[in-house]
């Protein structure tokens, strides 16, 4: 059933992203910013020190909340909703993403 | 040689087939928290054709497995991703089988992490380079995974039949 040929491909399909995932780890340097992009272009930046909720419109309808340093999406339109089911992010380069609303929301 | 009858109606039960496994991943919750983690059962249906038939077949009934179940079951933007995927999975799965160098579990492997790679890729396109690639380490690896399970599980299968099967 399995070849060798089947054991190097794996071993070096896994090898590959558990590479992958020490490339795009997190990083921490202080002053961290949520910023809403949709469909690729920049919509607007907010401190995540401040308490906010971000009502986005633009593809479907997402709303943002921004709570005692954390980020998480409280309520989408989408039918999916796994924007909202992401646990709630607070490290730079962690970002929720709304694919059918092409929102993303990430920490920089 | 069969009639066309007769294979037009165990396409449509491939078919079925297909749907329906589509459906009970859409029952079942979010597995791991990552969101985009998905079983991918209805590629049991794929490699199976891809190996028992052909690859037109395989490549047709997995296009249409898509559109449809994206009409059923409400996520009809989410079907721009999973053609992409879907589709470079099939053909990269068929030029592997090809080449002969590996079983089923191996072709099988390389069309699930292909197919997320092609969702990522065409994502990344759409809206995001650098925040969407973040998902490769996880879906690359349940890809490994989940193809090296549903390699097993086709080829379990395939033996199991009798060779009058189709």
């Amino acid at each position: 059933m399995i070849k060798k040929n089947d054991v190097i491909l794996i071993a070096v399909l896994l090898l590959l992203s558990l590479l992958s995932f020490f490339v795009l780890r997190k990083d921490n340097t202080g002053g961290k910013q949520v910023v809403i992009s949709v469909n690729n272009k920049q919509k607007n930046i907010y401190s995540l020190n401040k308490d906010q909720t971000v009502t986005i419109k633009d593809y479907g309808e997402n709303t943002v909340v921004i709570k005692d340093g954390y980020c998480y999406v409280s309520s989408a339109d989408c039918p999916d909703q796994i924007c909202k089911n992401h646990k709630k992010i607070s490290e730079k380069k962690e970002n929720i993403i709304c694919l059918p609303n092409r929102m993303v929301v990430e920490i920089k | 040689m069969k009639r066309r009858s007769e294979k037009t109606a165990f396409y449509g039960v491939m078919l079925g087939l297909a749907l329906i496994l589509g459906y009970v991943e859409f029952l079942l919750p979010l597995n791991f928290g990552v969101p985009g983690i998905k079983l991918g059962l209805s590629n049991i249906v794929t490699v199976f054709v891809l190996y028992k038939i052909g690859f037109k077949q395989s490549f047709t009934l997995n296009v249409l497995r898509i559109i449809i179940s994206s009409i059923l079951f409400g996520n009809v933007f989410g079907a721009v991703y999973s053609l992409c995927g879907g589709i470079l999975s099939v053909v990269s799965m068929y030029y592997l089988k090809k080449t002969n160098l590996f079983s089923i579990v191996g072709v099988s492997v390389a069309g699930a992490v292909i197919n997320n790679l092609g969702q990522v890729v065409i994502a990344s396109v759409l809206i995001s380079t650098v925040q969407i690639l973040g998902y490769l380490p996880f879906l690359s690896f349940s890809g490994v995974i989940m193809g090296a399970l549903i390699g097993v599980l086709v080829t379990l299968i395939i033996n199991k039949l009798p060779k009058t099967f189709y």
